[in-house]
């Protein structure tokens, strides 16, 4: 860059401090100096302040009109004329751990393996309670199911299905049973049965017997609909237990994964802080060897308008001096010009006096000696000028040796001035 | 600096937009929108409007992580802003580079005419000789009113480099300023 470049912006660098250039952004500076860049900093601060609140749009008034219906609780502030003051805090919500098992089914139901399991735990427990009651019959399903009834027996307590012995019952003891396997056609059997009945009132069993058997078999099929009720909870339990097991290993994985994603993001935090760092580095040292030239610029081209002035200044002086000199000069010149015409003006006068008295004479010894008399004037008027010459010449050789050491005085102090210049340039640049 | 305002009034309003309370975020919104959309307008944005709503969704969905007083939250905001203002411009660039050279005119022309509008011709002037950087630099400081320290850290430049480009700047619009006088 040219320092001497008056179109650079370095040049009017010069003109605004740093502390001038912070001061005019800031706005807390008053110099005429910076009249009017202070007026149009001026004029960019206020650009907002003329700029009118824009309005909202969609997406922002929807964020907003959520928080409202939420939370719309009257805050107000100084400045929109809204009161701060019953700034609410957000109410947690209750957790409890069945919540938290509602949220691992429903976690457990999103996933597609969860939605197979309870599907077909539900479609399984319908169909078959539809199934249990006659309301639907099912293939390959039996219609009873094998019950199990504990008899006494010789060998004491064992469990064996009733359908396997049924001589063992009674025959209302298995008509009983067929009403309980087939209540809706109970009534029927009854009918089918009359002589049956009558037959049975006979046994030697009471009715009272009979009852209480009865009561007991309609235990067993509350203690089966409550076994099946126990399964289906065991069921829905496992389901429970499966969909937390679930849950779990996801989460599991999940955490695997995040820290796997927060070690690469720290990985490439630290390089990037490492990079950044580097960067930063190279950009101080760039603008610190750009500060250190531009100032060394600045100091040469201070230096070098210095040196100009003061070369101006000696020249000036010594020029006067010249002139001075010169003038004299000149004057004493003229003198011995005017010396010189003079003595010839009087040769003249002497030689036409002597040619005019050897016109006019007729004598020859006369005429030789005017003639031998104009040759003395001859001589004279030749001396006369030298001596003339030779008077002056004292006084011109001074006024040359003066102008001369003038001239001289005046280069030594340029030279001076050249050599305190490079090295207040070479101070500079170290 | 900025006018401080009372502490507690900025605090309040922010703790109440953070609890999802409409009024706070109406005024975050009042508070700081006008700079964001002169902001947007002086960088160039063809909608600084559409700008200033971006944003504020991203600072109110990101207010629970935010921690700091209002300089910090200026400077949070301002490089959203920022960062906007650069996907819009390079969305734009790619724009006009599928289209023709008339469509690029049209667009630079009229964004950079607008941009400087309500200021005065010495203003727009000085404004438009500067390079991006320093204009930048510039509007964070006079309309966000940031520190040196926060644009810095901000455009990602070391302090001492910002302080030398906001010189800059300066000293070209004196520049500008002296010739466009000596002419008159």
């Amino acid at each position: 860059m040219n320092p001497f470049d008056d179109s650079s912006d370095e040049m009017y660098n010069n003109d605004l401090s740093s502390s001038d250039a912070e001061g005019l952004v800031r706005g807390d500076i008053d110099s005429p100096v910076h009249a009017e860049l202070i007026g149009l900093m001026s004029e960019v601060r206020n650009l907002s302040a003329g700029t009118p609140t824009p309005t909202p749009g969609a997406a922002l008034s929807e964020f907003v009109g959520v928080g409202l219906a939420t939370n719309n609780i009257p805050v107000e502030t100084p400045e929109a004329g809204i009161d701060l003051r019953l700034a609410p805090t957000a109410a947690e919500p209750v957790t409890t751990r069945r919540n938290s098992v509602f949220a691992q089914i429903a976690a457990f139901a999103g996933t597609v393996g969860g939605k197979v399991v309870l599907s077909s735990a539900v479609a399984a427990a319908s169909i078959s309670g539809a199934h249990a009651t006659g309301v639907v019959d099912v293939p390959y399903l039996p219609d009873t199911a094998a019950e199990i009834e504990t008899v006494d027996t010789q060998l004491g307590d064992e469990s064996i299905e009733v359908a396997d012995i049924p001589e063992a019952l009674t025959f209302a003891e298995r008509q009983e049973l067929e009403e309980l396997e087939n209540p809706w056609a109970v009534t029927a059997g009854e009918e089918e049965s009359e002589e049956a009945d009558k037959a049975a009132e006979n046994d030697a069993k009471s009715d009272a017997d009979k009852d209480v058997e009865k009561v007991d078999l309609h235990g067993d099929i509350d203690k089966k609909i409550d076994d099946e009720k126990a399964e289906a909870e065991k069921a829905e339990e496992r389901a429970i237990e499966e969909a937390e097991k679930a849950e779990a290993e996801k989460a599991e994985i999940e955490a695997k994964e995040a820290a796997a994603a927060e070690e690469k993001a720290k990985q490439e935090a630290e390089a990037k802080a490492e990079l950044d760092a580097k960067k930063e580095a190279e950009e101080e040292a760039k603008d610190k060897t750009s500060n250190t030239d531009h100032d060394v610029e600045t100091t040469i081209a201070q230096l070098e308008e210095q040196l100009e002035r003061d070369k101006a200044a000696v020249i000036a002086a010594a020029r006067e001096d010249i002139v001075y000199y010169e003038t004299k000069r000149e004057n004493k010149e003229a003198s011995l010009e005017a010396d010189l015409k003079g003595i010839d003006e009087q040769f003249s006068g002497y030689v036409a006096d002597i040619d005019a008295q050897i016109d006019a004479s007729t004598d020859e010894q006369e005429i030789e000696e005017l003639k031998a008399y104009r040759e003395q004037k001859l001589v004279w008027w030749e001396e006369a000028r030298a001596d003339r010459e030779l008077a002056y010449q004292p006084y011109l050789a001074d006024i040359d040796k003066e102008l001369e050491k003038i001239e001289i005085a005046r280069d030594a102090k340029i030279e001076l001035l050249i050599a305190d210049f490079l090295a207040a340039v070479e101070k500079a640049k170290s | 600096m900025r006018p401080q305002s009372p502490a507690s009034e900025f605090e309040r309003g922010l703790d109440a937009a953070r609890h999802g309370n409409a009024v706070g975020f109406e005024y975050l919104w009042n508070r700081f929108s006008r700079q964001v959309v002169t902001f947007a307008r002086l960088q160039g944005s063809e909608d600084p409007e559409g700008i200033a709503n971006v944003v504020f969704v991203a600072v109110f969905g990101q207010l629970d992580r935010f921690l700091g007083d209002e300089d910090r939250f200026v400077a949070f905001t301002f490089s959203i802003a920022r960062n906007k203002v650069i996907d819009e411009r390079r969305a734009r660039s790619r724009r006009v580079s599928t289209g023709s050279i008339e469509g690029y005119e049209a667009v630079g022309g009229n964004v950079e005419h607008d941009a400087f509008a309500g200021l005065s011709d010495a203003a727009r002037s000085a404004l438009a000789q500067l390079t991006d950087d320093q204009r930048e630099i510039l509007f964070l400081r006079l309309i966000a009113d940031l520190s040196l320290e926060a644009v810095a850290h901000l455009t990602g430049r070391s302090v001492g480099a910002t302080k030398a480009m906001q010189h800059r700047a300066l000293a070209a619009m004196k520049k500008k300023i002296s010739e466009e006088a000596v002419s008159k």
